[in-house]
């Protein structure tokens, strides 16, 4: 029971990586100045092809009609059924059942690394466009969080018209920040983000794990589900450098001189320790983790968000501090 | 002929040292090129830096071509050429003198002054004489060669030359002179210079000037002169050890016809004086008079005051000043001033109460002044007798017919010195004025018409030289009713010294020996003319009286070195008590060396004067040596015989260099190399990118 509740996709080329040639190329996509256009073409390239995918019927609640009983607050009446229909109908369960999500972006600086011609930031700006723009077009209340080390944005989750739009100019002035302390925003978030909802977490979470676990449990302790995409660079995850020269760390300053050809595999195998660790964490915690290269078309990573929501539907997120036995 | 290459600047060839820098930049090679910026180095492990043999190995051509091309630059800066052997061998030093001028003047006599620019002079003259020709010079107001240049140079003929400079310097010691720096600068100068001019090959001079520079050296005067800039001077200060110093001025009164019973004395202190109190004293030989006055003076001012004169009996001969530390410049001697009395025999007609005859106005005019008492006597015209001329007679005016007596002691009295002035009266003189003037062809008519006015006046004469200058020189208002036309025919041995406007003499003059006869045309009283109503007349006297050869009226106070006049005297003696006996026929005495009274004598008549120091060697302060150079003087030093060979050296190689011009082909290979090392370097190569396997 509730055996997958994570679905980490590895950055070796496998699964979803190997499709990546039949979709839209992030470079090329990159390419595009609009955050709208971006995240508008994914969900278009990604809708258009959803007819034939085998997970049809999945989304987020539709508000229901039904009929008026004395009682009902009047507020919820739909006057234009009314016109239409000359019946009394309640928009019913629409804000309830209404999906609220969170988009929590790390904008600290490890975030503006990127070996290709854009930045993990970039990619994470327009995978959280992407998003938004999906769950706009269902209808779902989208709010962003921008953080470094402190909340830089904030924009609370609503469905209203020009909200989208709004959201996405703040994720385009949204600037590269300092560094990554993951436990204040989250708890931050977690303190004032009260009504339960969808919490998608997007960073390279590339940080010490001590609070980690700690922050994420806030999170989860409020009831909210959490979906976190680790959006990391090809070159992090394999460290494919060549010539020794001096490193820099973007969010220290701290310099060390590397070669690569000895460094390669510690490197790896830390850093395999480390999303390891990542993983077992959100496994304890429930919380679904997709491990997403810059390197990977954004509709697979809308495609990871989908999977994840449908997982979301047939289990139940436990909230448990023991490790499960059955993973 | 060998070749020997050479090169013009070798020091140049430390830049072949550059070549460690590509080599070094080769080495830096494998150290990190640039930086990585790289998101998290949390699990990046720490790699020593590795060298691989494959970097060292790389770029051996270009390296070597970098090195090259390096070296050539280097060789081009350093400007190679060759030369035959011989060349920089014929080239030889030029002919080199050096003068050494050492300030002698009296300033010089302070502390030890003297014996320490004795023997900076030595020192300078050993040094100057191993490669030049020496001369040493002494000066004052004058110039004197104590060693003249040898005219054969070698450093054993000149060390042998100068030997002994010191001691000749010492034996004759600094004199009483005044400095006059100017003079002998470029006395000294004009000298190297025409010995410049008389040699054919190349010459260099040098002037070493050892004094004390002080203020009073008239370095103005250089300012005249254009100085000749291949002669530098070196000027060697000689800074006393003590600086408080005063000097004292005796000031002349500025009125002669109302004499002043106090005496003028100007003190100044010099700037760098430290001391502000003297006294001053009159002093008669070794015995001081009255009580000494205190007087006090700040540093660099000076201040006039007045001292009684010291009474005419007690034989003061000189006034001092104490307080100060030298004491060069500490006395002034003076003969006091002595009223004396002079008598002016006027034998004519009128009297003193007639004020329309000469007498009247001759009397008016005898105005005393602070050296004489003027007295006139009277002696009529229908006296006789024999003149009454004495010892005082300073003055005889004749004016009327003498006797042959009457002639003849005018004669000896003009011979002895006197001055008569014969005035004539009417044409009956005649003959008395012919005997007067020895010249039996003298004519004498009235002269009729207009009035006449005086039209040629010399006015180089003693008689009027008083009246030079455009504010006195005007007679045009004397009017002369009636003169007298003289002729004569020994106007040869008369000087006519002033006419009328019709051409007829007005003044004439013969002098015989000492003494003179002056004759006057026409008379002063209204009568005859205007002259004794205007201010001419007065001075005209004046001069008579001063310029009649009485010594007596001479200047009595003179300087250091200055010639005084001693017509008629046989022997002076020095303030030294020497007696030197005078060349028969000298005008003047020129041994004036020390201050003190001087005193000349011919047989029972004598006259004294006061000889002191010229008031500009008081001024001692220190001058810099750049006022020198402000009055053009080139300062500075001569190169030394070894540089001046190595700069002609220098110079034939720039000129060799300059000829073969190697260097442009050092650099054109240097350039060659440098396109070869960019082609080279340029040729692709595998770029490496830090992202290699990425993608």
């Amino acid at each position: 029971m509730a055996s997958q509740p994570t679905q980490t996709q590895p950055s070796t080329p496998s699964g979803p990586r190997r499709e990546a040639r039949s979709f839209i190329d992030p470079q090329a996509l990159m390419r595009i100045e609009s955050l709208q256009l971006r995240a508008a073409s994914v969900v278009e390239g990604f809708l258009h092809g959803l007819h034939r995918s085998p997970y049809h019927g999945f989304s987020v609640e539709f508000s229901e009609y039904r009929e008026y009983l004395p009682g009902d607050d009047l507020r919820f009446l739909d006057w234009r059924v009314f016109a239409r229909t000359d019946r009394f109908y309640i928009k019913r369960f629409e804000d309830e059942t209404n999906l609220r999500c969170e988009l929590l972006v790390d904008t600290s600086r490890s975030m503006s690394f990127g070996s290709d011609t854009f930045s993990k930031l970039d990619y994470t700006r327009t995978l959280a466009a992407t998003i938004a723009y999906f769950l706009s077009l269902q209808r779902d209340a989208v709010g962003l969080r921008a953080f470094d080390e402190r909340i830089v944005e904030t924009l609370p989750a609503r469905y209203r018209p020009g909200h989208l739009n709004r959201l996405l100019l703040a994720l385009e002035r949204t600037p590269a920040g300092e560094g990554t302390d993951l436990s204040a925003p989250l708890e931050e978030i977690a303190a004032t983000v009260t009504k339960r909802g969808m919490i998608v977490l997007i960073s390279d979470l590339l940080a010490p794990l001590d609070k980690l676990d700690k922050s994420l449990g806030y999170l989860r302790s409020r009831g909210h589900e959490v979906i976190l995409l680790r959006v990391l660079d090809p070159a992090e995850i394999d460290f494919s450098f060549d010539t020794p020269t001096m490193f820099r760390d973007v969010e220290s300053g701290q310099q060390r001189y590397v070669d690569p050809q000895s460094a390669r595999h510690e490197y790896q195998i830390r850093f395999r320790e480390h999303a390891d660790a990542i993983k077992a964490t959100c496994d304890i915690l429930g919380i679904d983790l997709y491990e997403i290269p810059t390197d990977q078309p954004l509709e697979l990573s809308l495609f990871d968000f989908i999977q994840s929501r449908q997982q979301r539907s047939r289990h139940v997120a436990r909230r448990s501090n023991r490790p499960r036995r059955d993973a | 002929m060998n070749l020997i290459p050479s090169m013009l600047f070798p020091w140049f060839l430390a830049g072949a040292f550059a070549i460690a820098l590509p080599i070094a930049l080769h080495f830096l090679r494998r150290s990190p090129r640039g930086r990585t910026e790289f998101s998290s180095l949390m699990f990046v492990p720490t790699s020593p830096p590795t060298l691989t043999s494959r970097s060292r190995l790389d770029d051996w051509l270009l390296l070597l071509l970098r090195a090259l091309a390096l070296l050539l630059l280097a060789i081009a800066f350093a400007r190679p050429f060759f030369r035959s052997s011989d060349t920089l061998d014929q080239i030889t030093a030029s002919n080199r003198r050096v003068a050494i001028l050492v300030d002698r003047s009296a300033s010089m006599r302070r502390g030890n002054l003297w014996q320490r620019a004795a023997d900076e002079a030595e020192r300078a003259a050993t040094q100057a004489s191993a490669e030049a020709d020496v001369a040493v010079y002494t000066y004052d107001d004058t110039v004197e060669i104590l060693v003249p240049f040898a005219e054969t140079v070698g450093p054993q003929a000149s060390a042998t030359h100068v030997r002994g400079v010191k001691q000749q310097l010492l034996d004759t010691g600094p004199t009483w002179g005044a400095t006059d720096v100017s003079a002998a600068l470029t006395s000294v100068a004009d000298t190297m210079l025409a010995w410049q001019d008389r040699q054919r090959g190349q010459t260099s001079s040098q002037i070493i000037l050892i004094s004390d520079m002080q203020e009073g050296s008239q370095q103005e005067r250089l300012q005249a002169y254009e100085w000749p800039r291949q002669i530098p001077v070196d000027v060697r200060p000689i800074v006393p050890n003590v600086t408080a110093n005063a000097g004292i001025q005796l000031l002349s009164s500025d009125n002669e016809l109302n004499p002043s019973p106090e005496q003028r004395v100007r003190i100044s202190n010099e700037r760098d004086s430290s001391k502000e109190q003297f006294q001053l004293r009159w002093w008669a030989g070794a015995k001081p008079i009255g009580e000494p006055l205190g007087i006090y003076v700040p540093p660099g001012e000076s201040r006039v005051v007045q001292l009684p004169n010291p009474a005419p009996a007690g034989n003061v001969d000189r006034l001092e000043i104490a307080g100060d530390d030298c004491d060069f410049d500490n006395k002034q001697f003076l003969i006091p001033s002595e009223q004396s009395d002079v008598q002016v025999l006027y034998s004519g007609p009128g009297n003193l109460q007639d004020t329309k005859q000469m007498a009247y106005f001759l009397n008016l005019a005898m105005i005393d002044s602070q050296r004489r008492r003027l007295r006139m006597q009277l002696q009529p015209p229908s006296d006789q007798g024999p003149l009454a001329i004495d010892d005082d007679t300073g003055l005889v005016v004749v004016s009327r017919t003498l006797s042959t007596d009457q002639i003849k002691q005018l004669h000896t009295y003009i011979v002895d010195g006197g001055s008569v002035l014969f005035v004539i009266p009417d044409a009956s003189v005649a003959g008395s004025l012919a005997a007067l003037l020895e010249d039996s062809e003298v004519t004498l008519k009235e002269a009729s018409g207009d009035y006449a006015m005086l039209g040629q006046i010399d006015f180089e004469h003693p008689l009027f030289a008083s009246f030079l200058g455009a504010r006195y020189n005007d007679f045009t208002k004397i009017r002369f009713q009636r003169h007298r036309i003289l002729r004569a025919s020994t106007t040869g041995n008369a000087d006519v010294i002033a006419r009328f406007d019709t051409g007829d003499p007005a003044v004439m003059v013969q002098r015989r020996g000492p003494g003179q006869l002056v004759i006057l045309a026409s008379g002063w009283h209204p009568a005859d003319s205007q002259l004794a109503l205007s201010s001419k007349f007065v001075p005209f006297l004046e001069g008579l009286l001063d310029k009649t050869g009485n010594a007596s009226q001479t200047p009595q106070n003179w300087h250091v070195h200055d010639a005084i006049p001693v017509d008629g005297f046989s022997v002076v003696e020095t303030p030294a008590g020497e007696e030197i006996t005078l060349d028969s026929g000298a005008t003047h005495f020129h041994a004036t060396l020390t201050p003190g009274i001087y005193q000349a004598r011919l047989s029972d008549q004598s006259r004294r004067w006061s000889v002191n120091l010229a008031p500009s060697e008081s001024r001692t302060a220190p001058i810099d040596r750049s006022a020198l150079e402000q009055h053009g003087v080139q300062l500075g030093i001569t190169v030394s015989r070894e540089t001046e060979l190595e700069r002609a050296r220098q110079l034939r190689r720039t000129e060799l260099e300059s000829n073969q011009k190697i260097w442009r082909w050092a650099i054109l290979a240097a350039f060659g190399l440098l396109v070869l090392e960019t082609w080279l370097a340029s040729k692709p190569k595998l770029e490496v990118s830090p992202f290699g396997s990425t993608g």
